[in-house]
């Protein structure tokens, strides 16, 4: 008798925990989606935080550099000693407010970037590393302010940093037409899925006339769509070409392609909207 | 007399038949006199159930007309070929592709929503 006790209570007791077991399975999410949704959330919070900060130090640098322009002409008119220390502690504090709003800046830039969907892999991570390299270099930079300089010294870090801005202006424009092209990219994606979508639902809606009609609307919109596939590798041949390192002027290319897949998604979007009414 | 007047050339011949004799008395039918007299008193209801049968056939002919005209399903289709989309299908829809065009407004490659800073590259004191 006691042991067809103790069997019937280990089999309800299995039982308790195997369904107990699927019950939490069930209810835990996969790592990997807490993972993307922990991310998505970490740079919206960082990316409001960064812009905060920078409009500040844009801010803080925009009366600096009045400041080092009224005091830098007052030297030059004056010619003391005096006017001299007041003019290099100004040229200083306002390198320095210069570095802290470019690195500022790359770091919300760095965060766009990766928050950014429909750009390559690679080529992201291309451009973050390429962003990381340049922020390093400006942090370089602000150790050398961070001491206090005097005017041969102020002329030696002038000299450098103009060799730094250009290799900061070559980062930042790679990355500024990417995000352009990812932006673009997920509209066009995103205008695809919503076509495919439509033309589903829309199939047995209305009569033999109606669905003609439709028809036709929808396969001229499909025909906009697919027009933009070329463009896009277009954009995509330019950034691939590892000999044209000039991203200045690739995002100047990038954007008069970009304008007309611009032009093309605004009126493929407004056929969509059109079809919604037939 | 009948000579005298078959004589007279004023009176036409077909006037003669009037001065003829006339022959034996035809005697009318038994059957008709017997119908005039005693009309049949079972007419009168058929004539009312056919006029009533006639009637009915109308009303049901006239519903079956009526009925075929509400649901015929060629005027259907022509009444949903003219009617604007289900609302219940158009509006989700619509909210989509409303959504998507926000998102390609903030896509536009003509305004850049971070431009690089304007920062001022020779800051030193060398005389210019």
């Amino acid at each position: 008798m006691n042991w067809i006790n103790k069997n019937f209570l280990t089999t309800i007791i299995s039982f308790l925990l195997l369904t107990h077991g699927q019950a939490l399975a069930q209810e835990i999410p996969p790592l990997e989606d807490n993972q993307k949704v922990f991310d998505a959330q970490s740079f919206s919070k960082d990316i409001r935080q960064l812009t905060l900060q920078y409009r500040g130090e844009l801010e803080d640098y925009r009366s600096s550099e009045k400041e080092y322009k009224i005091l830098k002409q007052q030297y030059f008119q004056l010619e003391t000693l005096a006017s001299l220390e007041k003019s290099v502690r100004a040229t200083q504090a306002a390198m320095v407010a210069r570095a802290n709003v470019l690195r500022t800046y790359i770091r919300l830039l760095r965060f766009h970037l990766l928050a950014q969907a429909g750009i390559e892999l690679p080529e992201k991570q291309a451009a973050q590393q390429n962003l990381l390299d340049t922020l390093s270099k400006i942090e370089q930079h602000q150790q050398k302010l961070a001491e206090p300089l005097d005017k041969p010294s102020i002329a030696n870090v002038a000299v450098e940093f103009k060799e730094l801005f250009s290799e900061i202006e070559e980062s930042v424009y790679r990355v500024l037409a990417l995000l352009t092209v990812g932006k673009l990219q997920t509209v066009h994606d995103k205008a695809l899925v919503l076509r495919h979508d439509m033309e589903e639902q829309l199939a047995t809606a209305g009569g033999a006339l109606k669905s003609a009609e439709r028809k036709r609307s929808f396969d001229e919109t499909n025909r906009v769509l697919s027009s933009l596939k070329g463009e896009f590798d277009l954009v995509e041949a330019k950034f691939s070409d590892s000999s044209d390192l000039d991203y200045k002027e690739v995002y100047q290319f990038a954007n008069d392609r970009l304008s007309r897949i611009y032009s093309s998604l605004a009126k493929a979007l407004l056929f969509l909207e059109e079809l919604l009414k037939i | 007399m009948k000579q005298s007047d078959a004589q007279d050339q004023t009176q036409f011949i077909t006037e003669s038949p009037l001065y003829e004799k006339p022959t034996a008395r035809q005697e009318p039918q038994q059957p008709l006199l017997d119908d005039e007299k005693t009309p049949n008193n079972k007419e009168f209801p058929k004539k009312i159930v056919l006029a009533i049968g006639i009637c009915l056939l109308l009303l049901v002919l006239g519903a079956v007309f009526i009925k075929s005209r509400q649901s015929s399903p060629g005027e259907k289709n022509i009444l949903l070929d003219d009617s604007p989309l289900d609302k219940a299908i158009s509006g989700p829809l619509e909210q989509r592709v409303q959504e998507l065009s926000q998102e390609l407004e903030l896509a536009d490659p003509s305004q850049e929503k971070l431009p690089f800073p304007l920062v001022e590259i020779k800051i030193n004191l060398e005389d210019e």
